[in-house]
């Protein structure tokens, strides 16, 4: 497990990462940029703020906590992520999306560090509860990262149910709410509504916090992981495609690949910092 | 003797959860209904509920196997895998999976709970994803092998199952003596000389019990349990001896054993007389006899020269 790195070493390391993705997706042409960018500060807190027990040089160290990537398209958050952590080279994610390559757009098993191979939402969270389950007795906590959109599929709600009459204390929730989807604005393809009330009405300790924002994302998950007998949820508010002002809150970027103009201008966005 | 599959299957897997710690068995409200309902009494760390969410149940089964369990999920064939089947395919299969999916009240044989609940595309929504073993048995006896068989080996399978007391295959005098039991090996329970005659599930002794005994006793038999690895071989070397067959399925036409015996049959290059008794593109509908149902949806197109 990596030490926790200091606030200002958490924004430079983010910073570097954003920088990666971007140039991960306009070189292979595939993948999925807004969510993969409004995630990275909840990743790197995972990874690099103190928070997730791993060991890079043992995957699969039966005691290690685990992240259930439930949002299988965040791939290239994750997997740079995962590359900054030591879990494989860097340069592998060249190859990333590619025929013969093994890092699949959608986050895929095969690859040091994942543990669930996703890709259709909604599914992951009653992974993450099963696992809960099946590690009661063990010191491994699970986390289990969801997009915003995805809180649409009923399935969600099935796992909700499940984890609060189950007590998980030892799950945490992350829902990366950076307010699109595919079509549009969630508030127009379908609202949400009061995801914290929802949730609170299931039986879940909540917590919503700016999650582009390691001062407070940090604290959050240490408060996420008190209880002992209830399962937590953190509503990270993020930016779509957050640090590129230039895409930031537009739903084109969920799934579009930037051309070569489009790529120098953020390239440009990202120099000047979030 | 008569009993059904679905006890064959609860008793088996008391006593292998008795035998081995690792095994969990995960229900959507029907722990009864699949016969386990003495889990949560005698395994009460090893058994759980999720009530009525297929979906979440397919989802935790897989979560259950990624930390180390063998997971036994059962429900009713036409909820899982149908509603789950997007889960157990990404979930189960594509993450393959220690969750073996439990599907009772598969086929015609449901009777009274009508259409709604006759599962008749399940060996088909299965058969078609990778990684999996499809087994379905023909008797309550077979059903505990089975499921013992299934336990061992690791990986996503669905296991049909049926609701009534039917036949067991020990109840007829067959011709030879049969070999043990194993996933992937089509079961020869008769020999002879003109006809074949192959099927899967309780339809296959209750089929052989409405021929005329002098028609079956002259027939190669085979139980194809095993629909996923199909292994066809020694059926096909049966026709090849003789180019007759019957194929009994409480199953739609499509995505069948007659789907997966007739690609076989023509990448072997064989002409064949061919009947193929089964629902034909329609739904069910209840009634109080489930032999009643398959006269008329199934055995009605039997014609015997």
């Amino acid at each position: 497990m990596q030490r926790a790195l200091s606030v200002p070493k958490l924004e430079q390391l983010s910073h570097q990462l954003r920088r990666q993705i971007l140039g991960t997706i306009y070189q292979t042409k595939v993948g999925h940029l807004a969510g993969s960018l409004s995630s990275l500060e909840i990743l790197v807190s995972l990874y690099f703020g103190g928070i997730l027990r791993y060991d890079p040089r043992r995957p699969n160290w039966p005691e290690r906590d685990r992240l259930i990537v439930s949002a299988g398209h965040l791939a290239p958050a994750i997997y740079t992520v995962l590359a900054a952590a030591k879990f494989f080279p860097k340069r592998q994610l060249q190859r990333f999306g590619l025929l013969r390559s093994r890092f699949e757009t959608h986050t895929v098993k095969r690859v040091p560090g994942i543990e669930y191979s996703a890709g259709l939402l909604g599914q992951g969270l009653s992974v993450a509860i099963g696992l809960a389950l099946a590690l009661q007795n063990n010191r491994s906590r699970i986390f289990c990262l969801m997009s915003d959109g995805e809180q649409q599929e009923g399935q969600v709600w099935e796992a909700a149910m499940a984890a609060s009459k189950y007590r998980l204390g030892n799950l945490v929730g992350i829902i990366d709410a950076n307010q699109i989807q595919i079509d549009g604005h969630i508030r127009d393809i379908m609202p949400l509504a009061n995801l914290k009330l929802k949730y609170e009405a299931f039986g879940w300790r909540v917590f919503e916090t700016d999650g582009n924002d390691f001062r407070r994302l940090v604290p959050a998950f240490s408060q996420a992981l008190e209880s002992r007998h209830q399962p937590a949820v953190i509503i990270a508010k993020t930016v779509a495609a957050a640090g590129i002002p230039s895409m930031e809150n537009n739903p084109y970027w969920h799934s579009h690949i930037p051309n070569s103009q489009e790529y120098q201008q953020a390239l440009k966005d990202l120099r000047q910092g979030l | 003797m008569k009993g059904s599959t679905r006890d064959g299957f609860g008793r088996a897997l008391c006593q292998l959860m008795a035998e081995n710690e690792r095994i969990v068995a995960i229900t959507a409200d029907l722990r009864t209904s699949t016969r386990i309902g003495a889990c949560p009494q005698r395994f009460p760390d090893r058994f759980f509920e999720v009530g009525v969410a297929e979906q979440n149940l397919a989802g935790i089964a897989a979560g259950l196997a990624l930390g180390g369990k063998t997971v036994f999920a059962t429900s009713f064939a036409c909820f899982s895998p149908a509603i789950n089947w997007a889960q157990i395919r990404q979930s189960i299969c594509y993450n393959n999976l220690n969750v073996k999916i439990v599907g009772s009240h598969a086929g015609l044989a449901t009777g009274p709970d009508g259409a709604t609940h006759q599962a008749l595309e399940d060996i088909a929504l299965t058969t078609v994803l990778p990684k999996m073993t499809v087994v379905a048995p023909a008797d309550s006896e077979q059903a505990a092998t089975l499921t013992r068989l299934l336990a061992q080996k690791p990986g996503p399978a669905y296991l049909r199952l049926t609701r009534p007391k039917t036949l067991e295959l020990d109840s007829f005098r067959f011709n030879i003596a049969w070999k043990p039991l194993r996933l992937g090996r089509p079961q020869q329970l008769n020999k002879g000389t003109g006809l074949t005659i192959v099927g899967f599930g309780p339809i296959l002794p209750e089929f052989l019990h409405i021929m005329p005994p002098q028609k079956w006793q002259r027939a190669d038999i085979f139980n194809v349990h095993t629909l996923k690895p199909f292994n066809p071989a020694p059926i096909l070397a049966s026709l090849k001896r003789h180019p007759q067959i019957i194929v009994v399925e409480d199953h739609q036409r499509q995505g069948g054993l007659g789907s997966l015996l007739s690609q076989a049959i023509a990448k072997a290059g064989l002409k064949v007389k061919w009947q193929h008794l089964a629902v034909n593109d329609q739904f069910g509908h209840s009634a109080r006899n489930f032999r009643a149902l398959w006269r008329r949806y199934i055995f009605a197109n039997l014609k015997l020269v």
